[in-house]
């Protein structure tokens, strides 16, 4: 198992390798273009400002202030709609290959954790782990008990079993935790401005969950009300679309959300086409939280009940 | 940087400019080429990273902050090319100049691999946090400078992006379901 400084000393390594000169031809076309490239020119001279005497720099600032102040004014907005009127996702409404849907854990939130956290590596079966990270939750602790042999994780906030016969894909089915910041207007397309939605999904649960089930380029069923945990929860299912190639997805990967943190993430990770997710969303002592499974298509009946064997076992511990 | 022949260059010296141009290409070039993994991607990222920087080269307020202003022109022709050629994310080709050497062992030569295909799994974004500050030795708060994002957005792309790699480093050594299960 690899520890954070392998892999920095790894990855440093590796990107030492590879081309560094630019060819020639490279070189002569882009000179031989500049003829034909107009240069764009700057409205004053760069460094101007710095060989203006300071009361002219004074005055130009104060007209500045008046110019936008009095645009800002015949620009604004006359409703007080801050933020734009955003586009809202076009609902999809596919049905797909779910999951035994119903979460029966009633168990009530306990005292603080008697279990180790979520290793890096194998885990043990008949095993309870807890996940917490402040990436990926809030203060709660998510407990949950590995079933049976072949479970493993390479970070702390999931946790998957490989796909039989295939030993390049890295997980075929996972569970994990999220927090979630915004969703993707188009999961597939996430590049460039407006990919994201605008005004961002809303803070409480209802607000994610039915943002999830009307979002575009997705398929996705209603919310459902279940219980995980001991918590009541929203669960919405989702699909990438059938026939889509995530690989020619911006990225290369198909993302439903981004973190908090991090407005051009794409979570959770897309490990094949046809993938298929159960994103549970819930609220723990005011934070809202989210624990998504994935699965693709061709897993095997006794995987999936694995992963509903965890699902059910799961405690949380605020 | 030679700022006079920035300065020069703005003005519309194209002998200028080729200085420059000399002097950076194999540097924006090399930034390309990690970031893309691909070295006909790269060196069209480069050719047009070279032909904006010629362009809007009188817009650069601060002739001292060519450099990072460069790599920003060109983590910007990254992402055209990768949108423009869309068969860059699956291809897992390695190139001639990323083979191993004679002297690596077997783990490096996985290493390498799993590497490439994790590598490729990121965004751009998170492949140019990588590049920048693990192969440029850029602190990140000139990363988030370079970029135009705040500095705790390249924090958490950088994070995310070492997950992955670590996660596809250990992903080779794991078995398969069917082999686990008794």
């Amino acid at each position: 198992m690899s520890t954070d400084r392998d892999v920095t000393r790894i990855v440093r390594s590796w990107l030492e390798e590879g081309a560094t000169a630019l060819p020639d031809r490279v070189l002569d076309a882009v000179l031989d273009q500049l003829p034909a490239t107009s240069q764009r020119r700057a409205r004053w001279p760069a460094r101007r400002l710095n060989e203006m005497n300071s009361a002219l720099k004074l005055a130009l600032a104060a007209a500045a202030v008046v110019v936008v102040a009095v645009v800002g004014i015949n620009l604004a907005p006359r409703s007080g709609d801050v933020g734009g009127t955003g586009q809202s996702p076009t609902p999809t409404q596919t049905p797909s290959p779910t999951l035994t849907p119903t979460s029966t854990s009633t168990s009530a939130p306990s005292a603080a954790s008697k279990f180790p956290q979520l290793p890096i590596g194998d885990l043990v079966a008949g095993t309870s782990y807890f996940i917490n990270d402040p990436c990926c939750t809030g203060p709660a602790r998510i407990v949950l008990t590995v079933p049976a042999a072949g479970w493993f994780t390479v970070d702390t906030v999931f946790l998957g079993k490989k796909v039989p016969g295939d030993p390049d894909t890295l997980f075929g089915i996972t569970l994990g935790a999220s927090k979630v910041g915004n969703l993707w207007r188009d999961p597939c397309h996430r590049d460039g401005t407006g990919a994201a939605l605008n005004p961002p999904v809303g803070p409480t649960v209802d607000d994610l969950a039915n943002a999830l089930a009307v979002q575009g380029g997705a398929d996705a069923l209603p919310p459902t009300d279940v219980r995980i945990g001991g918590y009541p929860a929203k669960k919405v299912e989702l699909s990438v679309p059938a026939g889509l190639k995530t690989a020619t997805c911006d990225g290369g990967d198909f993302g439903w959300w981004s973190p908090p943190d991090d407005v051009t993430g794409a979570a959770p990770y897309t490990f094949g086409d046809g993938q298929h997710a159960t994103v549970y969303v819930f609220e723990v002592s005011g934070t809202r939280q989210v624990i998504q499974t994935t699965y693709l298509p061709g897993t095997p009946g006794t995987d999936l009940a694995e992963l509903q064997a965890i699902v059910d076992s799961i405690k949380i511990e605020p | 940087m030679d700022t006079d022949l920035v300065v020069r260059a703005q003005r519309g010296d194209e002998e200028a400019f080729a200085s420059l141009a000399v002097a950076a290409g194999d540097r924006l070039h090399a930034v390309a080429h990690r970031i893309l993994r691909d070295i006909e991607l790269a060196e069209d990222a480069t050719q047009q990273a070279l032909l904006t920087v010629w362009r809007d080269l009188p817009q650069l307020r601060d002739p001292a902050r060519f450099d990072a202003w460069s790599y920003r022109l060109l983590v910007r022709a990254c992402y055209a090319e990768a949108r423009r050629t869309r068969h860059w994310a699956p291809n897992l080709r390695l190139l001639p100049a990323d083979e191993p050497s004679g002297t690596d062992g077997p783990g490096a030569v996985v290493d390498r691999d799993q590497l490439e295909r994790g590598f490729r799994r990121l965004s751009i974004d998170h492949r140019a946090v990588v590049v920048l500050h693990h192969y440029l030795d850029m602190p990140l708060d000139e990363v988030a400078e370079t970029l135009g994002v705040p500095v705790g957005t390249v924090r958490s792309r950088l994070h995310h992006a070492m997950r992955g790699l670590r996660a596809a480093l250990d992903a080779d050594a794991r078995p398969t379901s069917r082999e686990a299960v008794p």
